[in-house]
């Protein structure tokens, strides 16, 4: 591959215009540095030169320790290059090592250009918000790009330009489409309305040729463009097909039914359908509905956060309709109740993947009143299962989590006395809990949870659980990709979500969702306002990135989980993700400090 | 050797890199001397022991009359007869391309062959080839070869072509037989080569 293509893949060079990429072309080194030579010195001279490591790995190394690891299509060396101070690391080849080196000149005009500059001057916490924040960023336009790339349903179908217009019908009839590219420099196009109007309506026999009747040249949008760009684009040109050019090639062709097609994927759409449902017949439906959906919000611009309480909401209308039609078999409960849904459920933050976490709370311990939700929890479950919601692996439902109130709030008690390390898992999940149907009020749980977190040593052991997993890095700080890819979940979300939990509950905030309780701890001061901006843009990142993961998925027709392959990330979704991974990493030793961890048994 | 032992070795030697040298490659209409022809030239510099990539150089050329890509070569370099029709002849380039070679060193990868191609096309014009010195990477390789394996009763077969000696230290395949990448990939080589060999003058460079 040449140096500027391959530089062109990573960031923030892939962010510069064809001026930019000329300018870096102009001044590009190539350097070899042998396995551990040393390419800057901490407190040595000032960088004169940005480094990108083309192939081999350089460690920056403070004292012996390793700081981080930088790996191909990373830069190094920018701190002190535009500090113009000295390093304030070594940095060592770690094996054979080629490196490009953009010269000060050049970079000094290259950051000129806001979108290149903004890579090296914000912050993680502002890169990440600009990141997912819409706007044009490297991130968003990528994943669009794929976006786009998947609405398109088939390869382009071409026609010679001396082929007559009867020949070119039969091969829209036969393809399906309803425009046919005209082959030729310029490239044309020839739509169903010409042969309508160019044809028909004006007299012209069916040996008219192709080239005659057709469109050149024919007008491409990029296949970067947003679907709100690709609209403005057929309104603009009143056309009905959108040509998507991907790098010179043609991708396929968009039409507006194509369009049309996404924008019925409503919420409230689906909504209505929801109450129409049929049970269980229309149950399997559910799924792909619900994907489709969340594909379709995407689309529009909102992003993982902001779509998660929406996911979270259907899957509450939808447990509230199979509760309904429960009951109208099972005939009303003898006496109040609440349905419960906890975890992420509890939180509203729910993915396509997703798990049934429920329980029931009922007001008294009578036989009568068991024997009917026993039977309620069994029609609900298997309705949940039905419509793709898959059982607990750990048995947290309804079907045997189902204890009177005031047992309820004995066994949360129970978890002071005794905090195995099993229990507090359990705890975890039960503490973010929502009543999601049903009259029986909760208020004296939450008092139960609350009452709990002042206890300073029931705290230290909810902190030692919550920093049960921890990000996966390496012993040179690279991130560990196990054989299905790296864990979102495991290594990101649910340390974010369980550090958010932690903190909130520490000020004593009956907040549930993680961003709400990372506001809460900010403004009781348990956590600072730079820790809970890093893990609010960590945790939106990370949802975004394990949403459009699993929406590629399940539009591939594979099951959605909650791994990624670092291969399949772009280049700025890969340096975010590792840097994700160590500002959690060390938020996760700093409150082991914090609430004395090491000082329980 | 650990870390320590390797800067002490590989400090920046004054000698080499106060010299610069020119990594050319070039491509032809096939591999006989006497009627095929330079189709393209690609050179790149190595100034103060770091390519200057900025600087590199990249011409096609248009052979004479007499020659045209042959279906051999075009399945080699992709170079086709109407991409060169309108290139400037090797007469037009080659004063680009001396200027370039007198600056210092020369290096190749297997020097004969392009040397062969060179020297003819000078004749052609009636110039004489400037007798620059020519570093080959496949001497340095294959002293490194026999560096290493000088005890090795049966040594491995030296695996000579450019992409297999860059394969030997991990040098990413580049696109072989566009003369530029060609020339590209010659000049990191070099680098390697150069440091594995700890050859820090130019006489140590043979």
């Amino acid at each position: 591959m040449e140096p500027l293509e391959f530089l062109a893949q990573h960031a923030p060079f892939d962010r510069l215009d064809a001026s930019g990429r000329r300018l870096l072309g102009t001044a590009l080194e190539i350097a070899y540095a042998p396995p551990g030579s040393v390419v800057l010195t901490r407190g040595g001279a000032v960088a004169e030169r940005l480094y990108v490591v083309r192939k081999g790995t350089v460690r920056l190394e403070r004292d012996g320790q390793v700081q981080q690891v930088i790996e191909a299509g990373e830069c190094f060396g920018f701190p002190s290059l535009i500090g113009r101070a000295a390093p304030t690391a070594d940095a060592v080849a770690a094996d054979d090592t080629l490196l490009y080196q953009v010269p000060r000149d050049a970079f000094d005009l290259l950051m000129e250009r806001r979108e290149f500059a903004d890579f090296f001057l914000l912050d993680l916490g502002a890169r990440l918000r600009q990141a997912t924040a819409g706007g044009p960023s490297a991130t968003l336009g990528t994943a669009l790009a794929a976006e786009v790339g998947r609405l398109i349903d088939s390869a382009p179908v071409y026609v010679e330009p001396t082929r007559s217009v009867e020949a070119a019908a039969a091969l829209m009839q036969a393809s399906g489409v309803s425009a046919l590219l005209v082959t030729g420099t310029p490239l044309g196009i020839l739509t169903d309305a010409d042969l309508r109007n160019r044809v028909l309506a004006v007299g012209r026999g069916p040996s008219t040729t192709v080239d005659d009747v057709a469109t050149r040249p024919v007008k491409t949008i990029a296949h970067t463009a947003t679907l709100i760009e690709v609209l403005a684009f057929m309104l603009d040109h009143r056309v009905h097909h959108a040509v998507v050019d991907e790098g010179g090639r043609i991708a396929g062709v968009l039409t507006d039914t194509d369009l049309l097609r996404l924008q019925v994927r409503s919420p409230l759409a689906l909504l209505r359908g929801l109450d129409r449902l049929a049970i269980p017949g229309d149950l399997p439906r559910y799924a792909s509905d619900l994907a489709a959906m969340v594909e379709s919000l995407l689309w529009s611009g909102l992003d993982a956060l902001q779509i998660a309480p929406l996911v979270s909401r259907m899957h509450d209308a939808l447990t509230a309709r199979l509760i309904v039609a429960a009951a109208a078999e099972l005939g009303p409960s003898p006496a109040p109740y609440a349905w419960m849904v906890h975890g992420a459920e509890g939180r509203m933050e729910q993915s396509l993947l997703t798990d049934q976490d429920n329980a029931l709370a009922s007001a008294d311990a009578s036989p009568e009143l068991e024997g009917y939700l026993a039977a309620l929890a069994a029609r609900v479950v298997e309705g949940l299962a039905a419509a793709g919601v898959a059982p607990c692996g750990g048995g947290f439902m309804a079907t045997n989590w189902r204890y009177p109130l005031d047992e309820w709030v004995r066994r949360f008690r129970g978890w002071q006395a005794a905090p195995s390390p099993r229990a507090l898992i359990a705890a975890m999940n039960l503490f973010d809990f929502r009543r999601v149907h049903g009259t029986l009020d909760l208020a004296p749980l939450q008092a139960t949870v609350l009452a709990l977190c002042r206890e300073p040593l029931f705290m230290a052991h909810l902190a030692r659980a919550s920093l049960g997993l921890e990000p996966p890095i390496g012993l040179l700080r690279q991130i560990r990709e196990e054989d299905e890819g790296v864990d979102l979940k495991k290594g990101a979300i649910v340390p974010i979500v369980n550090l958010a939990r932690l903190y909130a509950l520490d000020a004593q905030a009956a907040a549930r969702s993680t961003s709400e309780r990372l506001t809460a701890a900010e403004a009781a001061g348990t956590l600072s306002a730079g820790a809970a901006s890093m893990l609010h843009e960590a945790f939106r990142f990370t949802m975004g990135l394990r949403l459009r993961t699993q929406l590629g998925a399940v539009r591939a027709g594979m099951p959605p989980t909650h791994h990624v392959r670092l291969a399949a990330l772009s280049s700025i979704d890969g340096l975010h993700l590792k840097q994700v991974f160590h500002e959690v990493r060390q938020l996760q030793a700093a409150t082991a400090v914090r609430y004395g961890t090491d000082r329980l048994a | 050797m650990g870390p320590i032992g390797w800067r002490k070795r590989l400090r920046p030697s004054p000698d080499w890199t106060t010299t610069t040298f020119w990594a050319i490659d070039v491509e032809t209409t096939g591999l006989d001397v006497r009627r095929d022809q330079i189709l393209s030239v690609g050179m790149v510099p190595i100034r103060d022991g770091v390519i200057r990539y900025g600087e590199r150089f990249a011409t096609l050329v248009r052979p004479g009359s007499a020659s045209v890509p042959t279906h051999d070569g075009v399945g080699i370099h992709h170079i086709l007869p109407g991409d060169v029709a309108s290139a400037p002849t090797f007469g037009a380039v080659v004063d680009a391309i001396e200027l370039r070679l007198r600056e210092g060193l020369v290096v190749m990868h297997h020097a004969p062959v392009d040397l062969a191609f060179l020297a003819k096309a000078y004749r052609d014009l009636g110039r004489t080839w400037p007798r620059v010195r020519v570093i080959d990477t496949l001497d340095l390789l294959m002293r490194l070869h026999h560096q290493r394996h000088h005890f090795t009763p049966f040594p491995p077969p030296l695996r000579a072509s450019l992409r297999d000696a860059r394969a030997e230290f991990g040098l990413a395949a580049h696109d072989a037989h566009d003369a530029l990448s060609d020339a590209v990939a010659t000049a990191e080589l070099f680098l390697v080569l150069r440091s594995r060999l700890g050859v820090c003058t130019l006489r140590g460079l043979g």
